[in-house]
């Protein structure tokens, strides 16, 4: 903050802010020389002569000849570029900017490509820049630099000017890259260095001024502008040193230009803060003599008069300062003030209202809008208005003297809401396990099987956790577990889990691989609200039909109605779309009918077109115009007023697309159209029927299935598959939960059953099936009835079952961890509870809800900008949770899919292209992860929670229980003790380190036992 | 395929694919067959061994111009900024972007004349790597897993294909087995990931460390003598072989002098092409490195654009020719560059290019391939095919040959659905050697 001495405190608030570099206005640079260009016949030739003559005439300030010249040029040849380039820049130089305009629009108007008039074109382009910048209009002065660059790219000129106009914007990031550019192209330019740090000042950042000032001064050591420049930063940084160093740059510069006014007001600042306001306002009178046109000057003479207590003089240099710099709040805030003074309390609140709307960190315009409001008899309102502004004030000041920092607020996050399973039902469960483990039994008895023994309580609460909270328990978790003496510990533990959070994350993972679920099921659709819907409803409890049923029927757009993010998957391939469903949702495979009938099983291709008719209807996309869904083609009106929007030709340019992109998003809306027919396609062979003949819709097996009234064709599908008729529906997820429990199917593969197909205990499916249709489809508890079984609480299966042979269930199979079960255990070993949680998707909800019939285009613009926002925040919530650039999060808050290299990819995720893709072989790449991955190192790290662990407790042998307890959920045998003090003693807390890593690379750990 | 199988009548069609259902757990489709399917199956055999012994696959993401790179137009007012120099061979020239490629054209064959009918960078790009289009139940394999499906493992400890920074929705191995899975690197520079031990320990230490997990895995791996286990621990036995046996040498560029990497150029690119010579030179069979993004719809003459990316891939590719041909590696080792597309010859009002499937370049060297040759031809305007139009699946056809891969052989998918590596192309035979 500038010390200023005897100032008020408004004036020391205003010149706190003020940014003290970038109220200028250019003096517009000597024209660049022209690219001559062949002429062809004589006159053209004379014309061109002339024209030169006139440009060099305009170069000497000597307008009228120039012009006069410039005539001559063009009565010998009336189309020529080169002459009406001259005579538009000696118009310019007269002040007849419109007229130039017209001149520059006339060569810039001429097609061809030949190099010499691309090159006239290009200059033209940027003269038309300069008088339109001269006119104060800026936003058209960038836009016709952005031609000449469109039409040149390495053009000095074009850039240089850009950067002008951006300054004169404010649009400080912008700037700095345009001199930045245009100092690359001419590494000799010192005015384009001393630019780009001048464009930094905007941004506060006064070292890179004064790094930038000295390139320049290395370039030119007699650019005054660049010694004022330097003398500006090191005002605005404010120390003692960086005044006296101030004071000699401002006297360097006046040696070199004593006229120069940018100088001056700099020599004016420093006399206030000497107190010598006469000196002061000297030298603001000096430099406005020298540059009438310079805003800052007229700033820095309104608040001088309003120190001298004259508002009224105060009031005519506010004036002057908006006129040159409307976009200044710092004259707007001053001119409150000197309303303020006069008691033109409304006027004042105006004032203040848009200095605020230019910048709304300016503390003093809230100060200033209070106690202009107390002066108008406040109302309630107004009273409160008066209240927030005097805060929002006083915690400006705070954070600008640094006596408070920014305000961290928590990140918007997901959180699955969990049901409990009913305890009311837990006895029923009991009975129901009972029979699964007597239709068990009767098999081992006929397959002469030796079940294996009950799992001990340690391997127990491991697979326990990792089967329904898919990660293995933390040290206090097991420990409380192998502590308790109640003897339903185990029921209850399964109860509590699948009323945990972590239930749903683990099933939305194996549900995310069967569905093949991506973040960005196509490019303008996303997925976030249909991949919260599924772990909502998971977490929730959703009757499986019910999911089904909303998954295959759902209507409208995606954060309406999330579960429309199943069909748009398959987005205009309904053929797939129906051999998937019916292979995820019903355990068959009629994909082969689909060119031909089957070969393996008894599809037609008939059956297969049959199926499909109930889908083929549906489309997962509208467009804007669509009369059905919006009235008056909203699409070609709201391009339209795009095309009106005040904003830079680049960026309309560049948003266009995402414009475009953005309609796309608002209408991907499932619906049905009811005139689409399938047919048969033209290469089909049998003769049951013609290529080219109409199939209606007909279910593949089952019972006959009626339309109810007004019911659309996909609705009957839906119906008819989530059926407790359907033969398939339940036994396909009886079955798939049954492998999730048990690592083998009943029926292998799960998705692939033909009528032959016979599971490995057909009474025991037969029942599960009916389990299945009994409960509901409440899957909590059906799986709470197959973790109660003895069959799941045996040990794990420790013979070899030969591939193809069937799986008699001595216990549940040795499975690998899969990817996610691998990944979360890690998470847990590192951060115990991992906190980080998806973006709520209902905030892409609110951005998104428009009703583009009526919507404008600035209101699309504006969602795009919340989405790009909302977008930021996350990645920048991400940002807190990273380690060393992994998202330390669970496997289900990570994106989808995730690159190949990550560690879930490389053991065996999904990439999301095909169901149930997902693979629990090894590779060496795994083996190198576990190795050295940077997950593994961070075990070994301080904060870590295996780390803090240890460090609680006392003893040798105590921590090495620790680390046994945490890692492998059980404690060591006598033998690991000492192998592993041993490793303590002799290497210290390394030896900490190499039995941590050793244990997470033991197959023990990578195998649910 | 699909048109064979149509052709068949009903009782030739069922037995057909009942075959080759009986086939598909590996084993190829015998010769016999070929009766049944008739001529067209018998036209598609392919000859007995290529030339080829490894690929280097240099991916263009994006879609690369053609009109400034491989198929420039002198004179046409489409040509833009970009000029044109003449190559090795007299009447050929390419861009001045590549002034090493053109000087070294007597290597190359250039297809001018590649079209597909997609404009869509995905559904391009998925094409040009398997040849087939992208559907949603099934997930072709791409070239350097076909050749290790259709000819087994080549290398023991390094992986058979390698990927330098392609993204995630490369399609990798496809339906195939994952351990086809092709190993994805992400930046070159680093090597191959998770291989850099931590510095406090030693070789020492890390011996002691790999024998504590035998001690505290002892009693667990005695208690499951199953394969699934025995497996995982000779990817422990094959990783930490690796670590040690110094083949991990051939991911590390930090072994070349810098002044070679220099010649590559220090952009992931041009080391990555260096990578990719290190390790064909240590026997990996397939090494893809792509070069992004020539999506360029805006000011593409910008120094940060076209010039750039035309720079760096001259460089790169033509150090890459060079060295391979001083080192003789040239002579069994086939260099490829394709795109999904090509780039519209009216250049927009935003002075760049858009999508355009309709014709674009390739261009193909090293072994197999008959050099300082042009084939095919778009049209004055660089707008569409003028003469002998190209596929992605010729095209892969006649990698495929340049190889020796039998196209004719049936890989049976998980869901029984027969495929063949390069879709039934046809292999352009002029430029094959």
């Amino acid at each position: 903050m500038v010390n200023v001495g005897m100032f008020n405190s408004f004036v020391v608030r205003v010149f706190g802010s003020l940014l003290l570099v970038t109220l200028v206005v250019w003096r517009v640079p000597a024209a660049i020389a022209l690219e001559t260009s062949a002429a062809g016949s004589q006159q053209q030739a004379q014309s061109q002569v002339l024209a030169e003559q006139s440009r060099a005439q305009s170069a000497a300030n000597r307008w009228n000849e120039a012009l006069a010249t410039a005539e001559k040029a063009l009565a010998a040849d009336g189309k020529s570029a080169v002459a009406l380039l001259a005579r538009g820049v000696a118009r310019a130089g007269k002040g007849d900017l419109d007229a130039a305009i017209e001149d520059f629009d006339q060569v810039t108007g001429q097609g061809g490509r030949d190099p010499a008039l691309v090159g006239l074109r290009a200059e033209a382009h940027v003269q038309r820049s300069k008088a339109q910048y001269a006119q104060g209009r800026y936003l058209p002065a960038i836009d016709s630099c952005y031609f000449a660059i469109l039409e040149k790219d390495s053009y000095f000129d074009a850039h240089f000017n850009r950067g002008l106009a951006y300054l004169a914007r404010h649009e400080f990031e912008k700037a700095v890259g345009s001199f930045d550019r245009a100092a690359k192209i001419d590494p000799k330019s010192a005015l384009a260095v001393s630019c780009r740090g001048f464009a930094h000042g905007g941004l506060g950042r006064y070292d890179y001024v004064i790094g930038d000032q000295n390139k320049a001064l290395e370039l030119d050591p007699k650019l005054a502008i660049a010694y004022e420049r330097r003398a500006a930063a090191s005002i605005a940084k404010g120390g003692k040193k960086d005044l006296v160093k101030a004071v000699a740059d401002i006297s360097k510069a006046l040696e070199i230009d004593p006229k120069l006014a940018e100088a001056l007001c700099d020599r004016s600042l420093l006399a206030v803060m000497a107190g010598d306001t006469d000196r002061a306002v000297a030298d603001v009178e000096a430099a406005i003599a020298a540059a009438p046109n310079l805003a800052r000057a007229r700033l820095q003479r309104g608040l001088l008069w309003l120190q001298k207590k004259d508002a009224r003089q105060a009031t005519a240099a506010f004036d002057e300062a908006i006129r040159l710099a409307p976009r200044s709040a710092e004259a707007y805030a001053g001119r409150g003030q000197a309303h303020l003074a006069t008691k033109n309390h409304e006027k004042a609140v105006d004032d203040f209202t848009k200095a605020i709307e230019l910048n709304a960190k300016l503390s003093a315009a809230y100060a200033g809008r209070a106690k202009a409001r107390k002066n108008l008899k406040p109302d309630e309102k107004g009273l409160a208005a008066i209240k927030a502004d005097l805060a929002q004030a006083k915690e400006l000041d705070e954070l600008a003297s640094g006596k408070k920092k920014p305000e961290d607020t928590s990140p918007p996050r997901f959180d699955v809401e969990s049901a409990a399973v009913d305890p009311a039902r837990h006895a029923e469960a009991l009975a129901s396990a009972k029979k699964i483990d007597g239709f068990v039994a009767a098999n081992y008895a006929k397959h002469k099987i030796t079940p294996m023994p009950q799992t001990d309580d340690e391997t127990f609460v491991r697979r326990i956790y990792l089967d329904i909270a898919g990660r293995i328990p933390t040290y206090q978790e097991t420990t409380r577990f192998l502590v308790s003496h109640e003897s339903d510990k185990r029921t209850k533990l399964i109860d509590q889990l699948l009323g945990s959070d972590d239930y749903a994350s683990h099933f939305f993972n194996y549900w995310a691989d069967v569905l093949r679920y991506k973040d960005r099921p196509t490019e303008d659709v996303r997925g976030e609200p249909y991949r919260q819907w599924i772990k909502q409803s998971l977490a929730t409890n959703t009757p499986w039909d019910e999911m089904v049923h909303a998954m295959l029927s759902s209507e409208g757009l995606p954060w309406e109605s999330p579960a429309t993010g199943y069909l748009q998957r398959d987005p205009g391939m309904p053929l797939d779309n129906v051999n998937n469903s019916i292979r995820i949702f019903l355990g068959t495979r009629i994909g082969c009918a689909q060119c031909h009938n089957h070969p393996f099983d008894k599809w037609t291709q008939k059956q297969f077109y049959q199926a499909a008719a109930y889908v083929f209807p549906t489309q997962t996309r509208t467009n804007p115009n669509d009369k059905r869904f919006w009235s008056d083609k909203p699409g070609e009106r709201l391009k339209e007023e795009y095309g009106a929007i005040e904003q830079e030709e680049e960026d309309r340019r560049r948003i266009s697309y995402q414009f475009d992109a953005q309609m796309r998003t608002l209408t991907k809306i499932v619906f049905d159209d009811d005139g689409r027919k399938i047919k048969l396609p033209k290469d089909y062979a049998y003769s049951d029927a013609k290529p080219g003949d109409v199939v209606e819709p007909k279910p593949l097996f089952g019972p006959e299935i009626k339309p109810k009234p007004g019911e659309k064709p996909r609705q009957v599908f839906a119906r008819w598959l989530t059926s407790k008729e359907n033969p398939r529906f339940a036994v396909t997820i009886a079955n798939r939960l049954w492998k999730q429990v048990f690592g083998v199917g009943q029926i292998e593969p799960v998705d692939d059953m033909m009528d032959s197909t016979v599971a490995e205990n057909p009474e025991l499916m037969k029942f599960l099936e009916s389990e299945m249709q009994r409960l509901d489809f409440n899957m909590k508890e059906y799986l709470r009835i197959l973790f109660n079984t003895e069959t799941y609480q045996r040990q794990a299966c420790r013979d070899e079952v030969p591939l193809g042979a069937p799986y008699h269930f001595p216990g549940p199979a040795l499975r690998r961890m899969t990817a996610e079960q691998a990944w979360d255990s890690f998470v847990t070993l590192a951060v115990a509870t991992a906190d980080y949680r998806e973006a709520p998707a209902d905030v892409y909800k609110d951005a998104l809800t428009i009703d583009i019939s009526n919507a404008t285009a600035d209101e699309i613009l504006v969602s795009m900008k919340k989405v790009r926002d909302f977008d930021q925040v996350r990645n920048k919530t991400q940002e807190k949770f990273k380690y060393k650039g992994n998202l330390l999060a669970r496997a289900s808050e990570l994106p989808s899919p995730l690159p190949p290299n990550h560690f879930l990819r490389t053991f065996g995720q999904s990439d999301r292209e095909l169901i149930s893709a997902s693979s629990t072989s090894g590779s060496v790449p795994q083996v190198l992860f576990m190795y050295n991955g940077q997950i593994t190192h961070m075990l070994l790290e301080k904060n870590s929670t295996i780390y803090d662990n240890i460090v609680r407790k006392k003893t040798l042998s105590e921590g090495v229980k620790v680390v046994f307890l945490t890692i492998l959920s059980r404690e060591p045998d006598a033998e690991e003790i000492a192998t592993a003090m041993a490793q303590v003693r002799s290497d210290g807390p390394a030896g900490y380190g190499n039995v941590v890593w050793s244990l997470v690379n033991t197959r023990e750990f990578m195998f649910v036992q | 395929m699909r048109d064979v199988v149509s052709r068949m009548d009903g009782w030739s069609r069922r037995q057909f694919l009942e075959r080759a259902a009986r086939l598909s757990l590996g084993v190829g489709l015998y010769s016999g067959l070929n009766d049944a399917i008739g001529a067209e199956q018998a036209k598609a055999g392919s000859r007995a061994g290529g030339k080829a012994k490894r690929l280097i696959y240099l991916y263009m993401q994006g879609g690369m111009t053609h009109l400034d790179t491989f198929d420039v137009k002198p004179g046409s007012e489409n040509q833009g900024q970009t000029g044109a120099i003449n190559t090795s061979v007299a009447g050929v020239q390419f861009s001045e972007y590549l002034p090493s490629l053109a000087g070294q054209f007597g290597k190359m064959a250039v297809i001018r004349s590649m079209n597909t009918e997609t404009a869509d960078h995905e559904q391009g790009e998925y094409l040009m790597r398997t040849s087939y289009e992208q559907i949603a139940t099934e997930r072709h394999p791409t070239i350097g897993p076909w050749i290790q499906r259709l000819k087994g493992r080549q290398n023991k400890n390094l992986p058979d294909t390698v990927l330098i920074g392609s993204g995630a929705r490369h399609p990798g191995a496809g339906f195939l087995d994952p351990t086809f899975s092709p190993l994805p690197i992400g930046d070159p520079n680093k090597g191959l990931e998770n291989t850099q031990s931590p510095k406090y320990l030693t070789e020492e230490s890390f011996e002691k460390r790999i024998a504590l997990i035998n001690k505290f895995d002892r009693r667990f791996r005695e208690k499951y003598p199953l394969k699934s286990v025995q497996s995982y621990t000779d990817f422990y036995d094959e990783a930490t072989t690796l670590l040690t046996s110094g083949e991990l040498q051939a991911f590390d560029l930090g072994k070349e002098k810098p002044e070679d990497r220099d010649r590559y150029g220090r952009d992931p690119f041009g080391q990555g092409c260096m990578l990719a010579r290190r390790l064909i030179e240590n026997n990996v069979r397939c090494v893809e490195v792509t070069l992004g993004t020539w999506d360029m719809h805006n000011t593409m003459w910008d120094y940060n654009t076209l010039p750039k990316m035309a720079g760096i891939l001259d460089q790169a590719v033509g150090t890459l020719l060079s060295d391979l041909s001083t080192r003789g590696l040239l002579d069994d080792t086939l260099v490829v560059l394709a795109t999904e597309f090509g780039r519209s010859p009216t250049i927009n009002y935003n002075a760049g290019r858009d999508h355009h499937p309709a014709v674009f370049s390739s261009m193909l060297a090293g072994a197999g391939i008959k050099g300082g040759q042009i084939y095919g031809k778009s049209d004055k305007r660089g707008h569409g095919v003028e003469e002998d139009g190209v596929t992605p699946a010729d095209l892969n056809a006649t990698v495929a040959e340049a190889l020796g891969l039998p196209r004719d052989e049936v890989v049976m998918s998980p869901t029984l659905r027969p495929f063949k590596v390069a879709h039934d192309g046809t292999p352009i035979r002029k430029i094959l050697s």
